[in-house]
């Protein structure tokens, strides 16, 4: 055994292998490099936000999930997997209010706990600006706030955590795709871990991931499209 | 491998000038099946996906994407030790190899097998040598080890192997 015979060992490269990546490949966009950051920051942001309004609006609005069937619970969160992406709102509906205030601010009015992850993935950074959603009725609650967190990379790609009060939770059904949900351990308390999101119209597995916890009062869900799953985990598990 | 990347939208030529090394890496650190093939698609995707991310001044094409395929490797070793599911291999059928391929697969079985007695570090760096065939200042860069360590490194076990493949024959 020598060099030569070591990188000759290697095995072929499987036929089908360079003709199933094209196919995956073909089409994908590329996500935007440095030179689009700041043209893109805000607009990402708020489009993801967008992508959030399903659960805003869940936790705003009073729905029996326990009247409803086919729904998997884990961690006190109830779930829906299906095919077909949450409704969007009706015309008309009302918008969550929400304003942005910086995290000192928020850190000190909440009178809830919360803890911040200490690890982000490699070039991710906790912003300092926070998106605070109230549910209906109880804008000046500051115990009732939802708070959005997110840490961003240098192509402005987020990272967004949503703490709010776990009593504010009321069961609502959050929906995700086909057998996405799975029941983990997270610090010895259950939490569900979801591979994928919505992507336009149908649920995508290979757009990172979701995770979802209850410590002490306060829920947490931490959610991405280009960080994968494990590192989502990794992240909640630095939680201290 | 090709460092250039002249034109960012080329996807043959990313793909001819990034799967083997990439494919052969995860042969190396995981085996020669489905996980090795996932792994490798994986890697290829987040690398055509933020191709526009690689920024030439700060390294070569082939270091940005090993860094990609290393994150990728922890990544499914981490799962691994989870217990959740690590590749759709269950649900594609094997491919039948021919017979001058499976003679070359039946040596690398023979191969696998003292590299899966490795440790961790150490297959990493065999991997990084002999499956994507990285020069060891290339390796340096990646694993934040000396050149001269991963040199002594690799031939220490190397020269282990190869004693264990003798005894073995």
């Amino acid at each position: 055994m020598n060099d030569d015979f070591l990188i000759r060992s290697g095995p072929e490269i499987p036929p089908r292998l360079e003709a199933r990546i094209r196919e995956r490949l073909a089409g994908l966009p590329a996500s935007p490099g440095r030179g689009w950051r700041k043209s893109r920051g805000f607009r990402e942001a708020r489009e993801w936000l967008g992508m959030h309004r399903a659960l805003a609006l869940a936790i705003g609005l009073i729905v029996l999930a326990g009247c409803a069937t086919g729904l998997v619970r884990i961690a006190g969160f109830v779930f829906e997997e299906g095919s077909e992406p949450p409704a969007t709102p009706p015309a008309g509906a009302v918008p969550v209010p929400q304003r942005v205030v910086s995290r000192g601010e928020a850190m000190a009015a909440l009178s809830f706990e919360v803890r911040l992850p200490t690890w982000a993935p490699e070039g991710y950074e906790l912003t300092d600006q926070v998106m605070v959603t109230l549910p209906e009725d109880q804008a000046s609650l500051t115990e009732a706030w939802q708070l959005w967190l997110h840490w961003e990379n240098d192509a402005g790609q987020q990272v967004l955590l949503l703490a709010f009060p776990s009593e504010y939770y009321r069961g609502d059904a959050l929906e995700f795709g086909p057998a996405a949900v799975e029941e983990i351990v997270l610090d010895g308390t259950p939490a569900a871990a979801v591979r994928g999101n919505w992507g336009v119209g149908r649920w995508e597995e290979r757009l990172g991931g979701n995770v979802l916890w209850v410590r002490g009062d306060t829920a947490y869900w931490l959610q991405a499209a280009w960080v994968s799953l494990e590192d989502l985990l990794r992240m909640a598990e630095s939680q201290p | 491998m090709d460092d250039t990347r002249d034109d960012p939208d080329d996807l043959d030529g990313m793909i001819r000038a990034t799967l083997p090394r990439v494919y052969r890496y995860f042969a190396y650190r995981v085996g020669d099946g489905m996980e090795a093939e996932d792994l490798a698609a994986e890697t290829l995707e987040r690398a055509w996906v933020s191709r526009r991310k690689y920024r030439p001044d700060r390294g070569p094409w082939h270091q940005w994407v090993f860094g990609i395929a290393r994150h990728l490797a922890a990544d499914h070793f981490r799962r691994r030790s989870r217990g959740i599911k690590t590749s759709e291999a269950g649900q594609r059928p094997l491919e039948r190899p021919t017979e001058d391929v499976g003679e070359r697969r039946a040596e690398f079985s023979r191969l696998s097998l003292l590299l899966s007695r490795l440790p961790a570090r150490e297959r990493e760096l065999i991997a990084l040598k002999y499956g994507a065939g990285l020069t060891n200042r290339a390796i340096a860069r990646l694993s934040g080890l000396s050149e001269s360590n991963v040199g002594t490194i690799v031939h220490r076990v190397v020269s282990a192997m190869r004693r264990e493949w003798e005894e073995a024959a």
